[in-house]
């Protein structure tokens, strides 16, 4: 016998039902059979303890073919099969492991691969809260189906690469944001973006800028969003040969619900002035005449914009040339007597039209 | 004045962007045109009271009102 491990006979058992085949070892002394060679059913938990290298096994709980790798005293099984083995996220196979092999996370649907470790083969689909944190390489996406926000594994966290804002509502933020995601609230047309402890809105734009095309009556901005302050900026002249007073009105109101006060420099001397009474609205400025190429402007700070126990308020400067040699520079502050939130903004010249190339922005603070 | 130089209303939406012009009624743009008129007038007549007053303030013999004039801005 050239070693007592390898096979040297083999026998053949018949009878009227099955035939099979088997080699086995025969000791020397020819009184011990000692062992079986062919395939072997068995768990994956009652594998043969006592058989020959080579040995091929077929576990009927796992589907899988085993073989022993080590010797007939100490076998090592090892999976031969390439059929994926079936597991849960919570039960991945520990031993008996070789690189290549596959798992399916049934209670998951994600399919893994054995690579000195298990790691997840395709997207991961799952809530925010229940984000994986291992089995992970480095540029694998994820799918949050909450949020519906595709994730990046960078090598240590997920972060988002997507480069469009994320779109919801002022009362629909996403749940376990990150710094630096932002947002656009389709509600109120303002964008934030997450510093890390709060959404950071910052001085906004809430409408493009209006620049006149034509003889324009009065310039409104509606549908203005819920923002603390409003910060209203202007460069304008009239239709008029004259300069004339700049008023504003609030939510649409022509009823006496109006206070303002100025003070002004017309040509140098000062003539300030006040409302003594409610009255049908504010003055904020001065626009100039139809002089070519002169323009009055002016910035109002609105304040009180969405609070809900105190009055509108407004302040701000303004000045004003014409070709004429007369000239307006002054403060103007108003206030309307009503409380917020409020939703639009009047803008119109005392006397006559706003000319083409006036314009008016209008920014929003929180 | 032409129909062509009827002045609208504009208004944005800041919520949508959308734009809306609006031309004035015929009484909205009447009256507009009356206060336009008034206002010329108004303006004219101030210039007018404006220039008088400064020429007596700079024909005034008391030196004081003369100080006082420039300190105001009316000289």
């Amino acid at each position: 016998m050239a070693d007592t491990q390898t096979p040297n006979i083999l026998l053949v058992i018949a009878d009227l039902n099955d035939t099979f085949n088997f080699g086995a070892h025969v000791e020397a002394n020819f009184t011990t059979i000692d062992s079986l060679m062919g395939a072997v059913d068995c768990t994956s938990t009652s594998r043969p303890t006592n058989t020959y290298k080579g040995q091929i096994a077929y576990e009927h709980d796992s589907g899988r073919y085993v073989q022993n790798t080590g010797t007939k005293g100490a076998p090592v099984w090892t999976y031969t099969s390439h059929a994926a083995l079936a597991v849960t996220a919570a039960s991945h196979p520990t031993s008996g492991l070789a690189n290549g092999g596959l798992a399916l996370e049934t209670d998951t649907d994600m399919l893994m691969y054995y690579n000195t470790a298990w790691r997840y083969q395709h997207n991961y689909s799952v809530a925010s809260s229940s984000r994986p944190t291992s089995g992970l390489t480095t540029g694998m996406p994820l799918y949050e189906t909450d949020t519906t926000r595709f994730l990046i594994w960078n090598g240590s966290s997920w972060v988002n690469k997507a480069y469009a804002n994320f779109v919801t509502t002022s009362s629909a933020h996403p749940a376990n944001p990150f710094q630096g995601l932002e947002i656009y609230e389709t509600d109120t047309g303002l964008s934030a973006v997450y510093n890390g402890s709060t959404f950071s809105y910052g001085v906004q734009q809430v409408a493009a800028t209006q620049v006149l095309v034509g003889t324009t009556a009065s310039v409104t901005f509606s549908g203005i969003p819920a923002v603390t302050r409003l910060s209203l900026s202007w460069r304008a002249k009239t239709a008029t040969a004259v300069q004339t007073d700049l008023l504003m009105q609030v939510d649409g109101d022509t009823a006496a619900h109006y206070l303002w006060a100025k003070i002004e420099a017309a040509n140098g001397a000062s003539s300030p002035a006040h409302t003594a009474s409610l009255t049908t609205s504010m003055k904020i400025g001065v626009v100039s005449g139809t002089t070519a190429s002169f323009f009055g402007n002016g910035r109002q700070e609105i304040d009180g914009w969405s609070n809900s126990t105190g009055f509108l308020t407004t302040a701000g400067p303004y000045a004003n040339f014409d070709a004429a040699g007369t000239d307006w520079a002054g403060t103007a502050a108003g206030q309307f007597s009503a409380v917020g939130p409020h939703t639009s903004i009047k803008l119109l010249p005392a006397t006559g039209s706003f000319a083409a190339g006036s314009q008016f922005s209008l920014y929003g603070l929180e | 004045m032409d129909e062509q130089d009827r002045p609208v209303h504009l208004e944005i939406d800041c919520t949508t962007g959308a734009v809306t012009h609006t031309p004035l009624t015929d009484l909205e743009w009447q009256e507009m045109q009356d206060r336009e008129q008034q206002a010329v007038d108004d303006y004219t007549e101030r210039q007018r009271q404006d220039l008088e007053l400064r020429t007596a303030i700079q024909a005034h013999p008391d030196p004081v009102v003369q100080e006082l004039a420039k300190r105001l801005g009316l000289s």
